[in-house]
């Protein structure tokens, strides 16, 4: 194989950049709606992210003001309700996690010498998820409806005897529909991160943010499902009337803590890991040298990704938790400080032994290190139970955790919205304004929340609209809703600063902060195609070793310098080594994803108005929108696949070998509905455990032979499956399309067993919540199964219409994948729900 | 031991499914056959958490071992047998941290 980056003659910068944005340029008006393009779509996200946090942040000030003197009638106590579950909700779903995974869909590319993230398409339906999602839970606000339950939504206060009426309905439906975008973008992060990086790039070169989203995208793949889980469940229990969390009918109020907590907790990890990420990126450059110990903070983030998992119960102390297994969970939570410490000490030695910079970024990231450091102490003081019991559900609580997220996520954002501001814009911000912003904004903050610790440590109890006065709370509360003022003042100041920069800003020069990434080279602003040619990159520093880089990729003088073909590709390399494996085609703009994420919208007010037969119907044409998205992917006619002669010798597009993005897309959505599942089997474990009288019947009412059949039926199909992608990689694509029927024949049979199952076995959802527990399970299969069975037809179909084959024997690979899930979920689901029980369950 | 990135992640999952197994094991033995309050922690539950989770140590101490041993050639097997040391050591310490308590305090009350 040649080296697909070696040098290639210069081109005429203008005339290449003609060339490409033929191919990559974002059509404007209404089809402006139709891009994929990751710096559109990122910055989209950014902008709703922060629109969000404008409408979050007036909720705030309005609770300030509610709280500001004792006996206040300004708000009574469900509107109160109401904003303090939308502000903690809106912070944290649609501003904390959207706004970072969206600056980090803007940046990644760019740094790590890709064209676009791998899948531009899915980005795209995550952002519309996004913001139909989050239109219809803020709607709920102006329609008085809003959920008042909090943003932890406890049972049974969220359930239909205490919260009836459709203010939680908003949040299940509202939140795990905006759950789907993040989920999307995290697993469109965690692939491009890993397959689609400039050529020689190894995992030891990645820039150090890249790190940090790798790391912050398989906490959320790992951590979101819990509550994506408990959130239908909950939703089941309010309007199907099927029990799980209902201690009447043998559920227990409990499990949705574990299961909400089971997120939570890593959630706090998940918004704080990318701020930390930027940090250190901005750190080394504003000291002008490297990053002290780049190896000693990875694993740092990677400890904490690991340990935060097992940090949860620290949020449930005071529910009645056995001593000792409090104190597990206390001692992880004070082991989680010292990763945590490690990355503080390496940005300090790199502080220290560099020549720092005073810059605007510079005077937020101090400000960062004070508070974050204040709000990790308070927290290593939370992780001991018998204080924890003595401030729970105090405003002691509330400072400690606004001193984690905004210093350890607000302020290092806006240390990046500064530093990449001449990025987006290609201008400076105001000095004057941006220095008045932070320290209006710096003095406002720590007079909010640091006299809400003592407010607290008062006895001053959380989620309360008002209170007595002469109980010692008036002066603290009136100081922290004053500086709240201050506070807001200076987030005001910031963002004309942002607003006016864009008209007023002075024009940057190329890279003014003298960065060492390769963001900086794509142009500021950049361009939709980022690179004219992508360069080897075998440093961790390629702006400052190599200071022409972006000449050179302008000219076209590295690898894929050419776009005359039509097709929109960037480079496929091996994921540890950065070794170049394909050329990755990645597809232009499209409907679908907006029209996918439109019927989902329609679906999700069809449940909330319990307008069932419409849900139906809108379910099965967003499923028939999906799976026709899903036949333009891969090798397609008229994508420019079939001229490849233009490709570095030795390399093949990716549809025309066995790897490809799609392949490790669907490997980490696999591991998503993994932990969706270990989360439900935990679920009927516990209850077995936990619940008084809980212990299933010996004889399962699913019988013990049948689940066993259906999982025979899917072992079947799986087994026809491998079979076709062994005779592919053998270069036989004999009989293949009757191996895919095949399998589809077998997944039907699998599912007609299961809606057997489901039909005929006593099973009283509304009665029992251990019955809950198998019907919902039986359903998990039964869709699972039925989307192998479609997935196995539709490869079916490609094998008649060409392609799939011999020379693009990539899919079924990838259907392949889910069908293992399949088998195996059926497997453990005989074993723990009929096998188990059998040995261990109750005799009459 | 050949220096990859899987040894970035392996121990620490472990440790993660040693950690549940660990909490959830003792809940099921307290529901079960829980131990008599008035043993305090001197308990065969207290025994068999703090036996597994000295085996579990001493896997992950190994593993660090071997890790850090591993002949490394180039800047990146250097970084993954370095990286993968630490983080080995990290799971056998946070092993032995979390299970300390069952030397003090009774399971199940």
């Amino acid at each position: 194989m040649t080296e697909p980056t070696a040098t290639a003659p210069p081109r005429d910068a203008a005339e290449l950049h003609a060339e490409f944005e033929a191919v990559w340029g974002n059509p404007k008006g209404w089809r402006a709606l139709s891009v994929v393009n990751h710096t559109s779509i990122a910055n989209r996200f950014m902008v709703t992210g922060a629109v969000s946090f404008v409408i979050a942040g007036l909720l705030g000030m309005l609770i300030r003001a509610q709280l500001a003197q004792p006996g206040q009638g300004f708000m009574g106590a469900e509107a109160y309700n109401q904003v303090f579950t939308m502000h903690g909700t809106m912070m944290m779903f649609l501003f904390a996690v959207p706004i970072q995974q969206g600056l980090a869909a803007y940046l990644l590319p760019k740094m790590l010498g890709a064209r676009d993230l791998a899948f531009p398409r899915l980005g795209a339906f995550g952002y519309w998820c996004y913001l139909f999602g989050g239109l219809i839970f803020t709607s709920s606000l102006l329609l008085g409806l809003a959920p008042n339950a909090g943003w932890f939504m406890y049972t049974p206060l969220s359930s239909n005897t205490y919260s009836p009426g459709m203010g939680a309905d908003f949040w299940l439906l509202g939140i795990t529909f905006i759950e789907i975008a993040t989920m999307a973008a995290a697993i469109d992060i965690a692939v491009s991160i890993l397959r689609t990086r400039a050529a020689g790039m190894g995992l030891h070169q990645l820039p150090i943010f890249a790190w940090s989203m790798l790391i912050t995208s398989m906490m959320v793949i790992v951590g979101f499902p819990p509550l994506i889980l408990g959130s239908i469940l909950l939703e089941l229990e309010r309007s199907a009337g099927w029990a799980f969390f209902d201690p009447t009918r043998g559920g227990d109020p409990i499990l949705w803590q574990h299961l909400f907590w089971l997120f939570g907790h890593p959630e706090v990890y998940i918004i704080f890991l990318p701020a930390a990420g930027v940090v250190s990126t901005l750190v080394a450059v504003y000291a002008r040298r490297p990053l002290v110990g780049y190896r000693w903070v990875v694993v740092s983030m990677i400890g904490t990704g690991f340990i935060s998992f097992g940090l949860w119960v620290h949020h449930m102390f005071a529910v009645g938790i056995p001593a000792l297994s409090q104190a597990f969970f206390s001692m992880a939570s004070m082991l989680v400080a010292i990763p945590t410490g490690i990355q503080l000490f390496a940005w300090i030695a790199t502080l220290w032994t560099g020549r720092p910079v005073w810059s605007v970024p510079m005077l937020w990231i101090a400000g960062f290190l004070v508070i974050f450091v204040a709000g990790g102490l308070t927290g290593v003081m939370l992780a001991f139970v018998p204080f924890n019991w003595q401030v729970h559900d105090t405003h002691f609580v509330v400072a400690h955790f606004h001193y984690v997220l905004i210093g350890g996520m607000l302020f290092p954002l806006i240390v990046g919205i500064y530093h990449w501001l001449p990025h987006f814009s290609g201008r400076l911000p105001s000095d004057r304004l941006s220095k008045v912003g932070f320290w209006l904004t710096f003095i406002g903050f720590n007079g909010t929340f640091l006299v809400m610790h003592w407010t607290g440590l008062l006895g001053m109890p959380r989620r309360v609209y008002t209170y007595d006065a002469g109980l010692g709370w008036d002066l603290p509360n009136l100081v922290s809703s004053v500086f709240s003022f201050v506070m807001a003042f200076g987030i005001a100041t910031l963002l004309l600063d942002l607003v006016l920069h864009w008209r007023h800003g002075r024009k940057a020069p190329f890279n003014p902060w003298h960065a060492d990434t390769l963001e900086w080279a794509s142009g500021t602003p950049p361009r939709a195609y980022n690179f004219a040619s992508l360069p080897r990159i075998a440093t961790r520093h390629p702006l400052w070793d190599m200071p022409d880089l972006a000449d050179t990729i302008a000219t076209g003088q590295h690898a894929l310098p050419h776009a005359a073909h039509g097709r929109r590709e960037t480079l496929g390399v091996d994921p540890v080594s950065g070794r170049v494996r394909e050329v990755i085609l990645l597809p232009g703009n499209s409907w679908w994803p907006l029209l996918a994420g439109g019927l989902l919208a329609l679906l999700c007010i069809a449940l909330l108005l319990k307008l069932y037969a419409m849900a139906v119907v809108v379910a099965l044409l967003a499923v028939g929108v999906l799976l026709r998205w899903s036949w333009e992917n891969g090798a397609r006619p008229g994508a420019g696949a079939e001229s490849t002669r233009d490709l570095p010798q030795g390399l093949k597009l990716h549809p025309h070998t066995f790897d490809g993005p799609g392949l490790w897309g669907m490997g980490l959505t696999m591991l998503a509905d993994a932990a969706l599942y270990a989360s439900l089997l935990f679920g009927w474990l516990y209850l077995w455990t936990v619940v008084p009288d809980g212990q299933p019947a010996a004889a399962s009412p699913l019988g013990t032979w049948p689940l066993a059949v259906v999982t025979g039926a899917f072992g079947a199909g799986l087994w026809l499956m491998q079979s076709a992608v062994r005779r592919l990689r053998a270069g036989d694509d004999t009989g293949l399309h009757m191996r895919l029927w095949g399998a589809a024949v077998f997944g039907v049979a699998g599912c007609a067993g299961l809606l057997w199952l489901l039909l005929t076995a006593d099973l009283q959802p509304e009665l029992r919540a251990q019955d809950s527990v198998l019907s919902f399970t039986l359903l998990f299969l039964l869709l699972h199964g039925a989307l192998a069975a479609v997935l196995s037809a539709l490869q079916a179909l490609r094998v008649h219409h060409g392609r799939v084959g011999f020379l693009a024997p990539y899919e079924p690979g990838v259907v392949a994948m889910l069908w293992q899930f399949c088998a195996l979920a059926n497997a453990l689901a005989w074993a723990l729900m009929a096998l188990l029980p059998m040995a261990f369950g109750a005799v009459p | 031991m050949k220096p990859h990135a899987w040894h970035l992640v392996i121990g620490l999952t472990l440790w993660f499914a040693w950690f549940c197994a660990t909490y959830g094991g003792l809940a099921v033995a307290c529901a079960v056959v829980p131990p008599l309050p008035a043993q305090g922690a001197w308990t065969w539950l207290n025994a068999t958490v703090l036996l597994l989770a000295a085996v579990v140590t001493a896997a992950f101490g190994v593993a660090a071992w071997a890790s850090a041993r591993a002949p490394a050639a180039g800047e990146r097997q250097r970084f993954m047998a370095r990286a993968g040391t630490a983080l080995y050591a990290t799971a056998a310490l946070s092993t032995a941290v979390v299970a300390l308590p069952a030397v003090l305090l009774a399971p199940c009350i």
